[in-house]
């Protein structure tokens, strides 16, 4: 505890101690960043207020009044509405988001359970060739092989893949060799073997030192990584875009419902700020912990 | 200890061999057992990613190698994908073509590094001098890594059209908005892109900068040193491990540099602002019709891009090795 205090007092004596150029320097940088946040900001402000207009008559709203203007009429069903009314694909708001969750619930569980497995082996087992693998996979993630996407989507149709919803995710889930494979490497290298080991002398085997004592040790780097991971799969269109189109997520949903010419635009609004507050609430929870030195490792070897 | 001894020297030496041999045996016994079962958990484990491994990256990378080589039509051997790259490379620049997409790639690559990466590098190393207001600023700033993409597309576009936000502060916008112009197109997505790419990398360099031992920024400023000079002389190599490599991982996908074009433009003018990777998915997605893509096209442009891309990658790599990194 005093180890820390001392050390915050260190940081704020350096950084506190500043010279009259120094002092103009972060003058002229605050007024910059406040400006370039000001930038992000307005526009989500702009875009709720939006959501609240009079959808049915929002084009002679824009004709007469402009895009800057309160709706004199704060039409809170729109967010109701954006439920049943936004439809892509035969899917509703409800269907959309049923799909973000099981797909996130996969993805949290399942597709992120075997690059940290694949990690945490190579982290704390040896057998022979294993320093041969690990540099094939080293030189597979840093090597680039590209215009795969052809033979990605000929592959899947033959495997009977194309627009099969959770087995999809389940099949292509199954990764370990990908750019996790380096985090989960780092973070089991930095947990002591000698947890595991009281755990053999107490008669347990592998698998329960991995799941009762390695993987506890881990969790709190695995869910800094599981946080970022999920806010990514929340805003994920690509893969349903391209190979799950009749399993639209709130997403893709979105994105393929903005192209429509059809679309009342209010309600649409609502529906991007709906997709935002789950994001927003986790990124407001757990931005202290995103924050808290990530570093990456070297690529050498 | 003493019991045993004093058994010991009752024993003879061939009874003390054989039993020392059966006890070796038996520790020999437990090793193996307790080595084969380390064994059958890893490749137990193990085989699930290695089959899919196999079958997602081995066999799809060979899968693409024949493709190239296919007729799309006929499956028959051909070199047709090749002729029509090179069509696509030269065709008119209306159409979308491959040559576009690599002058486009290119300003994307380049934005990247010579305005994102300097750009986060000053924005982090303030927020690391914990300026006013710098939790507040880190909080927002890394917002648009949080958002959908799709939300923040479409404010941005509504920004950018021929009566937003823009055009009342009295910027000249052509009647379609700057994205449904093909001659703006482009460049406003590059501006997009370096607005809302500040969030790029910022965790980790912002990180790095956190690990720099606080007493050599002490040491420095007894020695009278400035901020221009702490951040190019101190901060930057303190932190080029992980520069480095961010540089080089950018460097080495540098073929797929693109913006959201998908996002802002692929409804109006997605022909001129096409890049490769745009060029790729276009191919591929045909307009979401399952079975119509140009599959084996895209193949043939892959493995092309390859060549190009593995030789400069590996060269890249060798160059950043060569350069020093400081230990601390």
């Amino acid at each position: 505890m005093l180890k820390i205090k001392r050390k915050v007092n260190d940081v704020n004596f350096i950084f506190q101690k500043k010279t009259k150029g120094e002092m103009v320097l972060h003058g002229i940088m605050i007024g910059v960043l406040a400006l370039w946040c000001f930038t992000f900001l307005f526009p989500l402000v702009w875009l709720l207020v939006q959501s609240f207009h009079d959808r049915n008559a929002y084009w002679i709203t824009l004709t007469l009044e402009g895009k800057f203007t309160l709706p004199d009429v704060w039409h809170l069903e729109n967010y109701i509405d954006a439920f049943t009314i936004l439809n892509y694909n035969h899917t509703n708001f409800f269907g959309m988001l049923f799909n973000s969750l099981w797909f996130i619930a996969i993805a949290e569980t399942w597709c992120l359970f075997w690059p940290i497995m694949v990690g945490y082996i190579f982290a704390k087992y040896n057998w022979r060739g294993k320093a041969l693998f690990h540099s094939v996979i080293i030189f597979t993630l840093t090597v680039p092989i590209m215009g795969t996407t052809g033979a990605m989507f000929k592959l899947v149709d033959a495997l009977n893949l194309y627009d099969t919803g959770p087995i999809f995710v389940i099949v292509t889930g199954v990764g370990g060799f990908g750019s996790g494979f380096l985090v989960y490497l780092g973070i089991f290298k930095g947990i002591s073997w000698s947890y595991a080991e009281s755990v053999f002398i107490d008669g347990g085997g592998n698998t329960t030192a991995f799941f009762a004592v390695m993987l506890p040790q881990a969790m709190p780097a695995i869910s800094a990584m599981m946080v970022s991971s999920l806010i990514t799969h929340w805003n994920e269109y690509y893969q349903f875009l391209m190979y799950l189109p009749s399993w639209p997520t709130v997403a893709t949903g979105l994105y393929s419902i903005s192209i429509q010419n059809t679309i009342q635009k209010p309600l649409y609004y609502a529906g991007l700020i709906i997709s935002i507050i789950p994001v927003f609430i986790l990124y407001g929870l757990m931005a202290e912990k995103m924050m808290k030195n990530l570093s990456i490792g070297g690529l050498k070897g | 200890m003493e019991n045993r001894v004093q058994e010991n020297a009752e024993l003879s030496t061939s009874e003390i061999a054989k039993r020392q041999q059966a006890e070796w045996k038996a520790a020999m016994k437990g090793k193996n057992a307790f080595k084969r079962n380390q064994m059958i958990f890893v490749w137990g484990w193990l085989a699930l990613p290695i089959i899919s491994w196999a079958v997602f990256y081995w066999y799809l990378n060979f899968s693409s190698f024949v493709g190239a080589f296919q007729d799309p039509i006929t499956n028959d051997w051909s070199m047709i994908n090749f002729q029509n790259i090179w069509n696509e490379l030269w065709s008119s620049k209306s159409l979308g073509s491959l040559g576009v997409g690599f002058e486009n790639t290119f300003k994307y690559f380049f934005l990247e590094i010579l305005v994102k990466y300097p750009l986060q590098l000053v924005v982090c190393y303030f927020l690391y001098k914990q300026i006013h207001g710098y939790k507040i600023f880190r909080f927002i700033l890394y917002l648009p890594a949080i958002l959908p993409g799709v939300a923040l597309a479409t404010v941005f576009k509504e920004m950018v059209a021929s009566n937003g936000v823009l055009a009342m502060l009295g910027f000249a916008i052509p009647p379609q908005g700057l994205l449904g112009t093909p001659d703006t197109a482009t460049n406003t997505i590059l501006v997009y892109s370096a607005w809302t790419g500040i969030c790029g990398h910022m965790l980790l360099l912002c990180g790095a900068m956190n690990r720099v031992p606080l007493e050599v920024l002490e040491a420095a400023r007894l020695d009278g040193i400035g901020p221009f000079g702490e951040f190019i002389h101190l901060i930057l190599p303190m932190i080029w491990p992980t520069l480095s490599t961010l540089l080089t991982l950018t460097c080495c996908s540098f073929l797929n540099s693109s913006g959201p074009i998908l996002l802002l433009a692929a409804d109006t003018y997605s022909l001129r602002s096409t890049t490769i990777s745009y060029w790729i998915f276009e191919k591929v997605y045909a307009n979401g019709v399952n079975g119509l893509g140009q599959y084996n096209l895209v193949s043939a442009a892959g493995m092309l891009l390859s060549v190009v891309a593995v030789p400069s990658v590996l060269l890249i790599r060798k160059l950043f090795d060569l350069l020093p990194s400081v230990e601390y």
